[in-house]
């Protein structure tokens, strides 16, 4: 029945002729900003991030994360502990300060996770979680506060860029999941009104370190110029006519 | 798929009369109209991505066999798996049995307009499995047993009140026993009721907003994060979309994530977009073991190389719902079927049929809005006019109307009984006026002064009038 | 007035296709369309054969009636150079559904085509022939209503305000949502009149917000379901087409 349904479908697909057609135009870079050539990533992150709900804070380096959080926590009235992201546990001391790791997964209501990304995009104030080794995504959508260190090396101008990054990464295969988180969850179900932490965080507060918590970070992505066609295009041979 | 479509006049005027929905529906104005507005004029390029977009679209549909092919290919070299269901009764089956390979007792859900199209929950509550709606909008007419009334906003007929009756009535159970009358505090009372949901599900089902046929990659597109929690926590993931929901790379899908949000609430983007790809890698610490994608056609394909075909182009962002000046009066559930208003007007008739749909196609004002919003550029008003073509040609178009439409191109044949008809015309109407003014007029012309008056014309016919003036013809 | 001929000085002719609703239910308007056509140099001519574009049948689904009727139209119109429509949906219909309805192999495609080239509603017309009108009138408050074929299908927005705007004593106004439909839609206000109705509601209420004594359109259609709804509900606000308040021929109508 299966494979009767596969060959159905295709092949009246197949047998239609299509009314419209297009060439598949090389991807265009529109310009996605009012300003056209800004420079400013960090300050376009922020804007955007600000303007979606999230707030920020600079750090200088990661040895001075551990005390920000605990700032964070104090000032939000929050319990003074935390679930700490796999990646950068390794990275960061929070031995001898006020805020107590946690080991376990967040599902119980109230919990806060700090973590990291693996970039973060100027174009709508957005962070980039994926899957892959040494990372659980999934810390991102239980917590109810949720802080994330972004690398200002991190900062990209625009989507397009990440999917260039990701598959010199990892040999052109997507990870499971590749996410783009952009303020805190909410919704505006109940009469059109917005309110914050549907599901995941109710609070998203970003650390922008001067240094990058990834070992092959730093670097600067490169950047696709407005109009330019990006490196990623499908295999030929998978390509349709 | 279930439409009752047949009662739209009596469901319309109950809306109209209905003081909550439409109390209810204002917000549309603000949350959507206005908010789409403002986003579009912020991104100085968006004519221009809306016609790359239309292009995109077009292209895949022409060439859909080779990327579903593709997408396909992506699937299973990662692992996963994907089944083809010709049907809803299909799409249900191949649902059900990888739920039961599972062990399935619960099964979370993030919104999926397929699903409500296929009819997924009664079905697999019939089959001993719980299904778990997790958007709020979609968790609370799970509650109250109803259907979307939007595409993407599924309560919008709903006021505060309503949700917090209704939370009152289902939320004892879970130990909350106060009527909340807060907003904050009902999205607080759901949120902790189905994480814990969440925790024990055993599968998870999300829709696709996009399918990237070079990564084989679903994109689910939220505000509230559920579709993550759905995907993430339980041990299955199924996708269940349409074969339309391809892209073929990630640029073009990126494309299209700009101009949706905007399309929809206004948006820049939403708080979550997420790329499915494949089962859990060996070395992810955690994600789903295994990874479905049920494609749907389910009468889209007949749509390919018909008057209809653009339709596949629709990435149900809503904006055409909301800018609709018929929607926005009656709401979503006078239409009878999942998908209303312009693009359910279209959409419909093409997957359960013309002779159920009748009233879809007709209850426009040919007011154009919802084509001038549409960010693929879909020509709604000319295909719903196609629609109307399909049911003259197939005598559904009311006997009465089609009468009317027969004496009217008769009359327009012939100046000499067109001019006999606008004399008689002018002269019946200025006998029945009373200064000027008619309150009431018999048979189609009552339908007229049910709603308003009409002013008499104020003399004979323009064109006797000017031939009796001795203008020039 | 009808155009007296001027042998001394030979003009560019113009057909005026009136429009049934113009010709059954608002002869005025045909008159007023007739003098602001001649105001801007023009020779009025109403070519005698004309009778429906075809629109009523074209938009219920009628194809072959509609083709049959654009037909006619097409051979009616065909021997002018200019085509002067007062009503944004019945130009709309010749300039862009027209040539849709006839195969590209046919000769009656070419023909449509023509026709569609050489037809323009009216303000259009007037806007394009830098038409000054100059006729005195009272102080006046003008909403003006956009009507959706003539918004969308051909983009008039700007150049009825513009004229409007060269009236002197005439305050014009904008509406709160000038993009919604009135409710009228052809055979939709007849098909489904409690919907209709509701939309009329809504429009009257937002002109009646703008403080205006005066809403002017492009659209016999709007007209007669924008007044005829003020009415019932007992508004003294007036409603009239522009071509009305162009041509100052408003105030004889009504009277004062």
């Amino acid at each position: 029945m299966a494979d009767d349904s596969r060959a159905d479908i295709l092949g009246r697909l197949r047998q239609a002729v299509p009314r419209q057609s297009a060439e598949h135009a090389p991807h265009r870079m529109f310009r996605t900003w009012q300003a056209p050539g800004a420079t400013d990533l960090q300050g376009r992150f922020v804007e955007r991030l600000e303007a979606a709900r999230g707030t920020v804070e600079k750090v200088a380096s990661l040895a001075d994360v551990p005390a920000a959080v605990a700032r964070y926590l104090a000032g939000q009235n929050l319990p003074a502990r935390i679930t700490v992201a796999p990646e950068l546990k390794p990275r960061l001391d929070f031995a001898g300060g006020a805020v107590t790791v946690d080991d376990a997964l967040p599902v119980e209501d109230g919990r806060a996770v700090l973590t990291g990304c693996i970039a973060a995009v100027a174009e709508t104030g957005t962070f980039v979680a994926a899957s892959g080794p040494g990372r659980d995504p999934r810390l991102n959508y239980l917590a109810e506060t949720l802080i994330v260190v972004v690398g200002a090396g991190q900062i990209v101008e625009a989507y397009e860029e990440i999917w260039n990054r990701l598959r010199v990464r990892t040999g052109k295969e997507a990870p499971r999941l590749v996410s783009f988180i952009t303020g805190p969850s909410r919704t505006a179900d109940i009469e059109q009104t917005i309110e914050w932490g549907a599901h995941g965080p109710r609070r998203l507060h970003v650390l922008i370190s001067d240094e990058t918590p990834r070992p092959d970070g730093g670097r600067r992505f490169p950047r696709i110029p407005p109009g330019a066609t990006p490196g990623c295009r499908a295999p030929a041979a998978a390509r349709p006519p | 798929m279930e439409v009752e479509s047949g009662a739209f006049v009596e469901k319309a005027r109950a809306a109209l009369g209905d003081a909550t929905l439409q109390h209810a529906l204002k917000h549309i104005k603000h949350g959507f109209v206005e908010a789409r507005a403002t986003a579009a004029a912020r991104l100085p390029d968006f004519e221009a991505m809306r016609d790359a977009a239309r292009d995109v679209k077009a292209h895949t549909i022409a060439h859909l066999a080779d990327y579903l092919e593709q997408f396909e290919a992506n699937v299973t070299a990662l692992g996963g798996r994907v089944h083809w269901a010709r049907d809803a009764g299909e799409a249900r089956a191949i649902v059900l049995a990888i739920c039961r390979n599972a062990g399935a007792r619960t099964v979370t859900k993030s919104k999926s307009m397929v699903t409500e199209e296929i009819e997924l929950n009664p079905y697999l509550e019939e089959h001993g499995i719980e299904p778990i709606e997790t958007d709020l909008g979609e968790y609370i007419i799970q509650l109250r047993r109803e259907k979307p009334s939007h595409i993407i906003a599924p309560v919008i007929h709903l006021s505060k009140d309503q949700v917090a009756d209704t939370f009152h009535e289902h939320h004892p159970k879970y130990g909350f026993h106060e009527r909340l009358t807060v907003r904050s505090d009902m999205v607080r009372e759901a949120r902790s009721i189905l994480r814990q949901r969440f925790v024990k599900a055993d599968v998870g089902i999300t829709g696709a907003n996009f399918l990237v046929a070079e990564t084989g990659s679903a994109v689910v597109v939220t505000n509230e994060g559920n579709a993550d929690l759905t995907a993430s926590l339980p041990d299955t993931h199924i996708v269940v979309t349409g074969i339309e929901k391809l892209v073929p790379t990630l640029e073009d899908c990126h494309l299209m994530l700009r101009l949706l949000p905007r399309s929809a609430t206004g948006q820049d983007i939403t708080a979550y977009i997420s790329f499915f790809t494949g089962p859990k890698r060996a070395a992810d610490l955690s994600g789903p073991s295994s990874f479905h994608v049920v494609l749907l056609d389910n009468g889209r394909s007949n749509m390919m190389g018909t008057e209809f075909e653009e339709m596949l182009r629709c990435i149900r962002c809503g904006a055409c719902l909301n800018h609709c000046p018929v929607y926005a009066n009656i709401g979503g559930h006078a239409y009878g079927s999942v998908y209303p208003g312009p693009m359910g007007a279209v959409l419909t008739p093409s997957l359960a049929g013309i002779d159920k749909t009748g009233h879809l196609p007709n209850a426009s004002s040919f007011c154009g809005r919802c084509e001038e919003v549409c960010p693929v550029r879909i020509p709604l008003p000319r295909m719903m006019r196609h629609w109307r073509e399909r049911e003259f040609e197939r005598h559904l178009t009311p006997r009465g109307a089609r009468w009317g439409l027969h004496a009217w191109a008769l009359i327009a044949a012939s100046p000499t009984v067109y001019r006999a008809m606008q004399w008689t015309a002018s002269r019946v109407l200025r006998l029945v006026a009373w200064r000027g003014w008619i309150r009431r007029l018999p048979l189609a012309g009552s339908a007229w002064t049910s709603q308003r008056d009409m002013r008499a014309p104020s003399g004979d016919s323009f064109q006797r009038q000017w031939r009796k003036r001795g203008g020039r013809r | 007035m009808p155009p007296v001929e001027k042998p001394s000085k030979p003009k560019a002719e113009a057909a005026l296709f009136v429009t049934c609703l113009v010709d059954l239910m608002r002869p005025e308007v045909g008159f007023a369309a007739a003098s602001l056509i001649e105001a801007a140099g023009f020779d009025v001519v109403v070519p005698k054969w004309q009778t429906c574009c075809g629109q009523p049948n074209y938009n219920s689904g009628d194809k072959r009636a509609a083709r049959s009727m654009a037909e006619r139209t097409i051979e009616v119109l065909e021997p002018y150079a200019h085509v002067v429509v007062p009503s944004g949906s019945c130009a709309g219909m010749i300039k862009l559904h027209y040539p849709t309805l006839f195969d590209e192999a046919d000769a009656l495609f070419g023909k449509a085509r023509a026709l569609a080239d050489k037809t323009e509603e009216l303000t259009v017309f007037l806007a394009r022939h830098g038409y000054t009108p100059s006729v005195p009138l009272r102080a006046t408050r003008v909403a003006y209503h956009d009507s959706c074929s003539g918004l969308r299908e051909l983009g008039i927005r700007d150049q009825p305000r513009a004229l409007l705007r060269k009236l002197p004593g005439l305050k014009l106004l904008e509406l709160a949502e000038p993009e919604v439909c009135c409710g009228f839609g052809g055979t939709f206000c007849v098909k489904y009149p409690d919907i209709s109705g509701r939309m009329a509601a809504n429009k009257t209420a937002d002109i009646a917000a703008t403080g205006a004594d005066t809403v002017a359109m492009g659209d016999v259609g709007c007209l007669l379901n924008i007044e005829g709804k003020l009415r019932r509900d007992g508004s003294d606000i007036r409603a009239c087409h522009v071509a009305e308040l162009l041509a100052g021929t408003l105030e004889t109508r009504h009277g004062s």
